[in-house]
């Protein structure tokens, strides 16, 4: 893996957080970036204090689209060795809602990670790598969140393409299928299945990229259950309550 | 990123599970999160290790525990931590680097929080006092919504009133203590077999001096002659030249085993607590300077992770009383005899020697004996031996811990608890409309402010 830093774009959301610790574990340098930059400071102290390595907190508005270039001037034109999106947002109204959230789950879960990996491409190790932390709701849209699960599928598209884009070329892509994950966001939920530990998903996480997958589904046991979930057909489909 | 946090309606219990109780529990992942989540009435919980209702509300709780992040680490030992921090995590970290707690409750289970909220106290406590009296500096989340900067030289009737203040104060945010240099991660052990309370006590008596760490495990099913026979432990830290070479200097613990599912009713019969009694004695013979990493020494119930489900459904409470110095044999002798009279059943009696008493106005230790036994809740029997127990507590000038109590009520808290009044009167100026609240401080008594 090539030297430079891992940037955590969300290093306060749950996975995201569990991700930085995790390549910390593994003395990586990191750069934490997180829309509450006293938030983010207190993660990269805990994460310096605990593993002795270097990380820095950076301020990151996925509405503002010039961040890319302060990771680029943080970096000092050094290439990171790593980007790993792990920012998104499920509001109540992330099956439907009135323009305004509609707008919001859109943008955030997708729109916001095009532009952030886009603009900050060029500043990745070509032997680097990217992580789109997508989900299993964009794999079959269901009544619940298909708005929220939509915007996934197109966040799943995209990361194949950029694979596709890149291979050979460039730092790997791993898009990763999440399952349902104990966090801030399936916490107020209530019914769901009980959520994966932060910090196993984040092993698996990176396992996968240290494996070079393109796509993995996390926890593993998600890969068959959307397998069957998505070949059921939509007459009997639309009976279940999902 | 969504607006408002929702919180997640649960059932939560105590570590005892005799006492369950549903609630809209709230887990912030960020501090800011956590002032927004405050609307309250409700209470702070970490790990929930409290027995009895101490962690509990009808209204909110606001879960603590992935509020987990360390901040700094002084050159001189000073730690400062986020409240959800739990004490295993900190050895683990810290150990390694010649660095460990200055207190300890039984178990490494407990968060930062929770020990300064319910000020916990360790088998050195008569060499070293409480964990609170080892806390430089909190930060308090107020109703109010104000994050507190206190200390024991700044604001210090809010400092006492919130070590021991069992989170009625508001919710603990940060922690600021002072680790203890720890030349290596083994404890030097000496093992004593007593055969009567008389002899357990004379032990007391003359060895808190020799040993840092001091505990007795004591046999509370064992009646006439043994009575009060115990396996007493005095421990000190082994030091560098006494390991041999290639050892860790610093070892750490495997995973937990875990107890699957509760055990059913009546598996912690009185034969069955004879038999284990009887066993734990005789599994340990008297040894000089036995060595045993400090997970072992220190956390030994930690071995099985969910232990409470061995006493099943209705789950277990604890007594834990501690009395002034001037009481001694006769005493501890009637309030074991109660227990037997009631025959009911018991496990794990721990009997300790404490030192001078905490300035934490709700504090529990003071100085004398304290004896712990926990007791698997087996209905009515069990309720009128705890009040009991309570009675004779009270009448022999001491008091009951209140991070492991289940059933006082306030007319003993207030006898046992003369601090009561003035962490009232703190209370009444933080936290006016009684905001921090939990099932304790209204069955208590504490839930209404004057």
């Amino acid at each position: 893996m090539p030297p430079g830093r891992i940037a955590i774009l969300g290093a306060t959301s749950t996975v995201g957080r569990a991700i930085a610790a995790e390549y910390a574990r593994g003395g990586r340098d990191l750069l934490l970036c997180g829309r509450s930059l006293g938030e983010v400071e207190r993660v990269a102290q805990d994460l310096s204090l605990r593993y002795g390595v270097a990380a820095e907190a950076c301020l990151l508005d996925p509405d503002l689209p010039d961040y890319p270039q302060v990771l680029w001037r943080l970096e000092g034109g050094r290439p990171l060795g790593g980007v790993v999106w792990a920012i998104g947002t499920m509001s109540a109204a992330a099956g439907g809602g009135g323009p305004d959230e509609i707008r919001e789950t859109t943008w955030v879960n997708f729109g916001a990670a095009v532009a952030a990996i886009e603009g900050v491409l060029p500043a990745v190790d070509p032997k680097g790598f990217i992580v789109l932390l997508s989900s299993v709701a964009g794999e079959r849209g269901r009544r619940k969140n298909y708005v929220y699960g939509a915007a996934k599928a197109a966040l799943t598209t995209y990361g194949q393409g950029l694979n596709h884009r890149l291979a050979g070329r460039g730092p790997r892509v791993t898009v990763v299928q999440l399952g349902v994950v104990d966090s801030q966001m399936t916490w107020g939920m209530s019914g769901g299945p009980a959520g994966a530990d932060p910090e196993r998903v984040a092993r698996a996480i990176v396992q996968a990229v240290r494996a070079g997958k393109g796509r993995v589904h996390v926890p593993a046991v998600w890969g068959p259950i959307m397998l069957l979930l998505r070949l059921v057909p939509e007459s009997v489909f639309n009976r279940l309550q999902v | 990123m969504s607006a408002t946090q929702a919180g997640r309606t649960l059932e939560i219990a105590g570590w005892g599970h005799a006492v369950r109780q549903q609630a809209d529990v709230l887990r912030p992942e960020q501090q800011g999160r956590l002032a927004e989540a405050l609307r309250g009435p409700g209470i702070a919980r970490g790990l929930g290790r409290a027995y009895g209702d101490a962690a509990l509300s009808q209204g909110r709780v606001w879960q603590t525990t992935r509020l987990s992040r360390m901040l700094s680490l002084s050159e001189a030992g000073l730690l400062t931590a986020e409240a959800g921090v739990s004490l295993g995590d900190i050895v683990r970290t810290f150990l390694p680097r010649g660095w460990t707690l200055p207190v300890t409750p039984g178990t490494q289970w407990v968060t930062l929080g929770g020990a300064v909220a319910a000020d916990v106290h360790g088998k050195n406590h008569h060499a070293a006092g409480t964990f609170g009296q080892h806390v430089k500096e909190l930060v308090l989340l107020t109703a109010d919504g104000q994050l507190r900067r206190i200390s024991p030289e700044g604001q210090k009737e809010l400092f006492w009133a919130t070590v021991g203040g069992m989170g009625l104060t508001g919710v603990i945010v940060e922690v600021t203590v002072q680790l203890v240099p720890a030349e290596t991660g083994y404890l030097s052990v000496d093992y004593v077999r007593s055969g009567g309370l008389e002899e357990t006590l004379e032990w007391f008596s003359g060895h808190d001096r020799q040993y840092p760490y001091t505990v007795a495990w004591i046999d509370g099913l064992k009646e006439g002659q043994g009575l009060g026979r115990a396996v007493l432990m005095g421990g000190r830290v082994t030091a560098s030249r006494e390991l041999t070479a290639g050892e860790p200097r610093y070892p750490m613990p495997r995973g937990a085993v875990r107890v699957p599912f509760d055990f059913p009713k009546g598996s912690l019969s009185l034969p069955v607590g004879r038999a284990f009694n009887a066993a734990y004695y005789g599994m340990h013979r008297p040894r000089q300077n036995a060595r045993e990493p400090w997970w072992k020494f220190f956390y030994p119930l930690d071995v099985a992770e969910d232990w409470y489900r061995l006493y099943g459904r209705t789950g277990f409470a604890q007594y834990q009383g501690v009395y002034p110095p001037e009481v001694g044999l006769g005493e501890i002798r009637a309030i074991l005899r109660r227990i037997h009279a009631a025959r009911h059943p018991n496990f794990l009696g721990v009997l300790k020697r404490m030192g001078p008493a905490s300035p934490g106005m709700l504090s529990f230790p003071r100085e004398g004996l304290t004896l712990a036994l926990d007791l698997p809740v087996q209905g009515e029997g069990t309720l009128r031996l705890f009040q009991d127990l309570y009675a004779m507590t009270a009448d022999y000038g001491g008091r009951v811990y209140l991070a492991k109590d289940a059933f006082l009520t306030p007319s003993m808290f207030r006898r046992m608890y003369p601090g009561w009044e003035a962490f009232l009167a703190v209370k009444a100026k933080v936290d006016p409309q009684g905001m921090f609240r939990s099932l304790l401080s209204e069955r208590v008594g504490l839930g209404e402010v004057r």
